[in-house]
């Protein structure tokens, strides 16, 4: 009987066994920390999401996390290789970059357009939910309208010509459909026009205010509106680039955007926050009108890689300043004390304009102003001075030097303009760009590398000619993608 | 799928038990060599679990059904003896001496086998080829033994993870890893912890504990194991109790371990460093002597003054400590084997230990004459310690050693260690070793119950059912006082890992005449579960350093987790005739939860021959030949090592500015789908002169439908897609040979060979001819070449005129080597070399003079290149100024007309002469390593009796006792890439150990 039992036992174990386990929904197992493409893209919510999450790309190093920014003021001569070092970045200081050593804002960038275009595609597609308002659904297109913008744009300007050398230079590809394909290169022109395309649909949809909050770091018709203007400047439409800065320096009826005052300039070291109050938008006293969020709870922040440890001389000071720079501040200019001279290392300067977010050590959490009012004087003033009518550039000019310490100036010139940019706007990615879009030089007096101190850029030149002002693609692009050409020079 | 599981629980349910009657047989087992009788011989009735085991006498009983036909005896060294029964109730046996080995049983999938039968390619260890030498994990023993088998080492840390490879690498993206099968249970490999790197899932076992282990090669011999085959199976078996006098042993050894450096590789000398910077200042064009420029200022004073050697510091002699207990023994009824062992092992560089507690308990039950049952459960307990290494960071004491400047301190005038180091991103590696923490500890367990049930002559059911398990803790602490901060880090993780497996099999043999068959029948089914909670707290208080100290605005959290399940159904076929003539089949159907709905189901399967020459009429005058065997088989295996979910297009979850979002996080492929093997085996066994054996043995196998990492373009949004695409081929060849040179009652010396060739080359990749690995960018993997292939900048040298380092340029017309230039960005990148040996091996000589012992164990690799990247730091011809560099830099160039090996320094050296990826930094990396030498002592019996033990055995042991190899580095193994950065390289290790049973 005992056998019997014990037989009984196991006949019962090995059933269990196999009854336990031989369905198909055994195999069934699903990520519970994800969810699905199409169940995400099917509801309010997962739009709603989805659209946040296209904005978690803008603090990524590749971008204005650290790459974009660096790359551009220390191209532009506004930085140099400090004697504490990392040793990163060493190309982009001697430009000598290559498809292997180059931006990767590429790779960031198109992931940005990929969440904005499954975003957009599906509310275009007649996406409707009952309870959801179609105001609601206009917000969340418009954000990523004018976060595919931006992609676009800033790719335009880090690996193309710029278009003030002509439209039909190789552009990058326009991708408004996401698919696993291998796109060609558009040309400059067609990528400027898709940019200005989305960002004029980006003003209809958005409101002056995010919903998501009022820090800055949300899009907004005026964050829109900016950068179209900025877009405007970069192709020379001096009209339109000056009726947008204006627009936003007005700012009727719904905000008021204003400069920082000089005390502002005494508080961000100590304050910790690169602008002002972060809490409300646009309500006097801000001059931030978008700005990308450094937290390090981002997903994308880059942690040590982040900028404000890049420029940190305590952190990795990869990211130091050229006395260039420093000598264009005139005595009593507040700016000029945004710099840190170390102890440790007399006579070398560091920026102050990431100085470790909220007091934070280390120094890893930054906010980075994109668009903020004083750039739209300068839009406004450079447009005047190129023959955009109804402004006057001295007024402009001097709205800026009379906040910033300085006596009010009695003559403006283009040199003027572009001088005040380097000042005002250093450190916050523009100069190379400015340099290219304007076909100016790079003219390097601090530098302590053999090659390139100087590097022409060859008005009227072909893209061969300048190549080095466009960076490559990266190699990764050109071996996945049989369609895709590489800039002449590379 | 279904019917077959109907068809198995079908056959279940209508055997009736009958009950037969039952015969008692007696008799006495004595050794044919001196006639005394041998106790612990093993007594079973063919084809069943029923059996007994010699007393010390050497008699045994057993009740065996009337129906019961043949005995068979077996015993260790001891030729294996069948009786026929023939209704005797008396059988006395006489055995003799295996020196062979031919009539040795192996261990193989669901089964074991006697080496005269098989079919397939197997590999066989010994577990006292293992036993003494003191690696934390038994897959580093395993170096140099199995023909076919390379074990890779990227890391000398104890406790770590070892690369093994079975007849190369199958696969570019998906594992290459064999199947771990632990006492018949696939169990979890590879590294599960947070922050160390020292979670190998294989040191929960301790070595003493393992009887045998048997690489499975083949499709003949793995593809039973199906999805998880392709890259070969090594079937682990611990050892079990025997009846008869309880035996209990206890070992214990203490040694100590240290940095291997057979080639002379560190830091310059520092006068000759002092002339070398010296030299990069006035290379560029400045004065060492000219005290108002700090970074350049180098006077010959600083000959004279002292110095810091950061090495030297940062590395230390560390010991190792071992004690073990084990107690074996049982009845006819029931055995046992309990063991419980300690062992700590400091590291040679400070900061890093290893500490283990592991206890076994095996025991087997026969409930009656039907029924049998027993446990396999280990559990052990871990805590290892690390530093953050394996790749370049500021704490890693083998990267800061070489870099830290001599002229920089390590402590302040005041005792306090130095951290204002602006050059090292103010780490000092010897501060954050004394009071940073970084270790993980980890409950282990490993246990099945298995149930085995004689239900008629010949057919036997067994189910076995395990649970597996491991729950780490992990801490991560930067201190405050090693930071130059002054600000305290806290990181914590608490992980866990289990794997629940049913494994039931239904087997029947029998014999008809001359024809002998074996059929198995089998199911299993595997749940994995593992999850991860993470807490980030910055500024915690160093007084209390845990997360409630830190502020809650700054804690940051995370949570993983991850899952799979397979379900397999299989069936294994042998038969034999007259022992001459065998054939095996398999087929393996396997469901795997990592493939696409439609495609998740794979069919597997084998055919397998061989044909026993020596035993067919014709060969019978020709004695010298003992044994003669010809194998040959074909099969398909898989392989579906790659991530859970990969099927699926998903969002994940995403933060931003306080916001929590979704983002596309891969990209959809519902065709995701099994990676295939397929491989030809033919191979000849063969003994001679009663002294050789040995085997050669031919394969190739096909890697087919690949589940490759595929490169988009990123205007898809993703950088790659998981894709079944291209197809790759091994192909090689395995010699072993065994010499019994010498065998007298005193003396035996043998000497073990094994030579293995094995060559990959990749014959498709879907639409493109090459890409460049998306995980090493020094890694091409190109059709017509290797799988891994080395893509590098072509390195021309200096230039004898002007010292600057010089680059061959690609010929537009040939492809092959253009002109010399001095531009790095003109060089031409080319397939300079590849990380796969051509040829490994061991040789393994062991001697025995009374009870003397002395075992060698050497290993080998050739043919193949290793890139020693992180030189580009230690080497950077001035670029890395005001740190350290390596001796190699040392044949420098100084004046026209030098031939270096290194280009002129430059202080602040701005050119490309270090650059990346280039052949500079490529060596071959061939070499010959002394393993493991064991040298031991068998007390004499009647010395060892007046001290009432049964034995006792003194030893000492070395580890990779010297290497020879030419590679400018501690040592030649770079893992399977032939790269890694910041390595932690072998270590040497001497061992004392004593060993005692009563």
């Amino acid at each position: 009987m005992k056998a019997k039992f014990s037989i009984k036992i196991l006949a019962g174990i090995m059933i269990l066994g196999m009854l336990a386990s031989c369905s198909e929904d055994f195999l069934e197992e699903f990520p519970r920390l994800s969810q699905s493409d199409q169940l995400t893209l099917s509801t309010y919510v997962g739009l709603e999401k989805a659209t946040a999450g296209a904005y978690s790309n803008l603090c990524h190093t590749n971008w204005y996390g650290a790459g974009l920014v660096i790359t551009a003021d220390l191209k532009g001569g506004n930085a140099k290789r400090g004697s504490v070092s990392s040793g990163r970045y060493i190309p982009e200081y001697f430009w000598i970059n290559n498809p292997d050593q180059t931006s990767n804002l590429w790779t960031t960038a198109y992931n940005t357009i990929a969440r904005a275009n499954n975003v957009i595609n599906a509310i275009d597609a007649g996406f409707s939910e009952t309870g959801v308002a179609q105001e609601d659904l206009n917000v969340l297109k418009g954000e990523n309208l004018f976060l595919r913008a931006l992609a676009h744009f800033d790719m335009a300007r880090m690996y193309c010509q710029p278009y003030s050398a002509g439209r039909d230079n190789l552009g990058v590809p326009v991708v408004l459909v996401t698919e696993n394909a291998y796109p060609e290169r558009n040309t400059v022109g067609e990528v400027y026009d898709q940019v200005v395309d989305d960002l004029l649909d980006a003003i209809d949809l958005l409101p002056g205010t995010n919903p998501r909050g009022s820090d800055g770091a949300w899009a907004t018709s005026w964050a829109a509106k900016a950068l179209l203007a900025k877009v405007y400047l970069y192709m020379e439409n001096w009209q339109g680039a000056a009726d947008l800065a204006d627009e936003v320096i007005t700012g009727d009826p719904f905000v008021e955007f204003a400069l920082f005052e000089e005390a502002d300039y005494t508080t961000w070291d100590n304050g910790g926050y690169w602008g002002d109050d972060p809490s409300v938008y646009g309500a006097g006293g801000d001059e931030i009108i978008f700005q990308v969020d450094g937290s390090e709870g981002n997903s994308s922040h880059g942690y040590w890689l982040a900028i404000s440890y890049m420029v940190d001389p305590y952190g990795y000071g990869d990211i130091a300043t050229s006395n260039d720079l420093l000598n264009l501040y005139e005595a009593g200019d507040v700016r000029a004390d945004l710099f840190l001279e170390p102890p440790e290392y007399p006579g070398e300067f560091w920026t102050l304009k990431y100085p470790g977010r909220l007091g934070k050590e280390p120094k890893r959490e930054y906010n980075v102003p994109v668009l903020r009012l004083a750039e739209m004087y300068l839009i406004r003033a450079e447009a005047a001075l190129n023959g955009a009518s109804g402004y006057n550039p001295l007024d402009d000019y001097n709205a800026i030097r009379t906040k910033r310490g300085l006596a009010a100036a009695a003559t403006v010139s283009l040199t003027d303009i572009y001088a005040e940019r380097r000042r005002e706007l250093c450190f916050e990615g523009n100069e190379l760009f400015d340099l290219a879009r304007t076909q100016r030089d790079l003219v390097r007096t601090h530098y302590d590398g053999v090659e390139n101190q100087n590097v022409p850029f060859i008005e009227g030149g072909s893209a061969l000619d300048n190549y080095l002002w466009a960076m490559p693609i990266p190699q990764a692009e050109i071996d996945a993608n049989v369609n895709m050409e590489q800039n002449p020079g590379y | 799928m279904k019917r077959l599981t109907i068809l198995i629980f079908g056959l279940l349910l209508s055997v009736s038990v009958a009950f037969a009657q039952e015969i008692r047989i007696t008799g006495t087992v004595t050794s044919a060599e001196d006639g005394l009788p041998l106790p612990g011989v093993s007594v079973v009735q063919k084809g069943t679990t029923l059996g007994t085991i010699t007393d010390i006498n050497g008699n045994y009983s057993l009740t065996v059904p009337q129906t019961a036909r043949t005995l068979v005896f077996s015993f260790v060294g001891m030729k294996t003896v069948e009786v026929p029964i023939e209704g005797r109730t008396t059988i006395d046996v006489v055995m003799e001496q295996d020196v062979l080995g031919l009539d040795e049983v192996f261990v193989v999938a669901y089964g074991i086998q006697r080496r005269e039968a098989k079919t397939g390619s197997v590999g066989v260890v010994g577990g006292d080829k293992l036993q003494d030498v003191p690696e934390t994990s038994i897959d580093k023993m395993l170096a140099g033994k199995i023909a076919g088998l390379v074990v890779s080492a990227s890391t000398g840390q104890p406790g770590s993870n070892t690369q093994i490879r079975i007849r190369g690498n199958s696969s570019i993206f998906a594992g290459n890893d064999p199947l771990y099968v632990i006492d018949g249970i696939p169990v979890m490999t590879g590294d599960q912890t947070y922050f160390t790197n020292t979670g190998n899932a294989l040191s929960n076992l301790n070595p003493n504990d393992i009887e045998s282990i048997s690489v499975l090669k083949d499709a003949a011999a793995a593809s039973i194991y199906g999805s998880r085959a392709a890259n070969g199976v090594i079937l682990i078996t611990t050892k079990s109790g025997k009846a008869g006098a309880s035996k209990t042993s206890f070992r214990a050894s203490t040694g100590f371990d240290y940095l291997a450096n057979d080639n002379g590789y560190g830091t310059m000398p520092y006068d000759d460093y002092i002339t070398y910077i010296r030299d990069a200042v006035y290379n560029a064009g400045l004065d060492p002597d000219d005290p108002s420029n700090a970074r350049y200022y180098f006077p010959e004073s600083l000959r004279d003054s002292s110095y810091t050697d950061w090495l030297d510091e940062l590395t230390r002699t560390g010991h190792i400590y071992n004690a073990e207990l084990s107690f074996e023994g049982g009845t006819d009824k029931t055995t046992h084997y309990f063991s419980g062992g300690y062992e700590k092992h400091e590291g040679a560089f400070y900061g890093v230990d290893f500490e283990k507690f592991a206890f076994r308990s095996n025991i087997d039950h026969q409930l009656n004459n039907k029924l049998k049952m027993g446990t396999r459960i280990n559990a052990s307990h871990t805590y290892s310690n690390d530093v953050a290494m394996q790749s370049l960071y500021y704490v890693n004491p083998i990267f800061a050693g070489m870099l830290l400047s001599p002229f920089t301190p390590i402590y302040n005038d005041d005792g306090t260690y130095n951290l204002n180091i602006g050059y090292w991103a103010n780490t000092n590696p010897l501060a954050t070793a004394e009071h940073d923490e970084q270790w993980e500890k980890q409950n282990r367990f490993l246990g099945n119950i298995y149930l085995e049930w004689s239900i008629l002559d010949g057919l036997t059911a067994k189910t076995t059912n395990s649970y597996e398990y491991t729950g780490g803790e992990g801490r991560r602490y930067w201190s405050d006082k090693a930071e130059y901060s002054g600000v305290a880090t806290l990181q914590v993780s608490t992980t866990k890992y289990q794997l629940l497996t049913t494994s039931n099999t239904l087997t029947y043999e029998n014999s008809f005449g001359a024809h002998n068959m074996q059929l198995i029948g089998g199911q299993e089914a595997s749940r994995y579960f593992s999850n991860s909670y993470y807490i980030y707290s910055p500024k915690v208080d160093p007084n209390i350093p845990f997360p409630p100290t830190a502020s809650s605005k700054d804690d940051q959290t995370d949570y993983g987790e991850s899952s799979y399940t397979l379900l397999s159904f299989f069936g294994l076929a042998y038969y034999n005739f007259d022992s001459k003539y065998y054939l095996q089949a398999s087929v393996r159907s396997d469901g795997s939860s990592r493939f696409g709905k439609d495609t998740r189901w794979g069919t597997f399967w084998s055919v397998g021959a061989s044909w026993n020459i020596h035993r067919e009429a014709f060969m019978e005058n020709l004695d010298f030949i003992n044994q003669m065997k010809l194998r040959a088989s074909y099969g398909l295996s898989g392989n579906f090592n790659i991530g859970n979910y990969e099927q699926y297009g998903l969002y994940g979850t995403v933060q931003y500015n306080g916001a929590v979002g979704f983002a596309p996080s891969q990209p959809a492929n519902p065709d995701l789908g099994w990676e295939t093997n397929r491989e030809y085996n033919v191979g000849l066994d063969f003994a001679v002169f009663d002294k050789f054996t040995g085997s050669f043995e031919v394969y190739k196998r096909y890697t087919e439908d690949m589940l490759l990492n595929y490169p988009l373009s990123r205007t898809s949004g993703f950088s790659s897609i998981r894709m079944n695409i291209g197809e790759l081929a091994n192909t090689g060849w395995e010699f072993l040979l065994n010499w019994n040179a010498v065998n007298t009652r005193d003396l035996r010396f043998d000497l073990g060979f094994n030579i293995a060739h094995n060559s990959s080359e990749i014959l498709d990749l879907g639409k493109d001819e090459q890409f460049i690995s998306t995980s090493n960018a020094r890694i091409l993997h190109k059709v017509g070449e290797h799988l891994y292939s080395f893509y590098l900048y072509d390195y021309a040298g200096v230039n004898p005129a002007n010292g600057e380092a010089l680059w061959w340029t690609e010929d537009p017309d040939t492809g092959g080597r253009g002109e010399l230039t001095n531009s790095y960005a003109q060089a031409r990148r080319f397939i300079a070399g590849s990380p796969e040996p051509k040829f490994t091996g061991g040789i393994n000589p062991s001697l025995t003079w009374k009870g003397i012992m002395l075992d060698v164990n050497l290993e080998f690799k050739t043919g193949h290149q290793v890139l020693i990247e992180e030189n580009r730091y230690l080497n950077s011809d001035g670029n890395f100024w005001l740190r350290n560099v390596a001796n190699t830099a040392l044949d420098y160039w100084k004046e026209p007309g030098d031939i270096t090996r290194n280009p002129k320094p430059i202080a602040d050296n701005s050119t490309s002469s270090y650059g990346y990826y280039n052949t500079r930094w490529m060596f071959d990396g061939d070499y010959l390593r002394v393993k493991n030498v064991t040298l031991s002592y068998n007390l004499p019996k009647n010395l060892v009796s007046s001290m009432k033990l049964q034995n006792m055995r003194i030893y000492g042991s070395a580890v990779n006792l010297y290497t020879f190899h030419d590679v400018d580095y501690f040592d030649p193994e770079r893992g399977v890439d032939g790269t890694g950065f910041g390595i932690y390289p072998l270590t040497k290790k001497f061992m004392f150990g004593v060993e005692l049973s009563f």
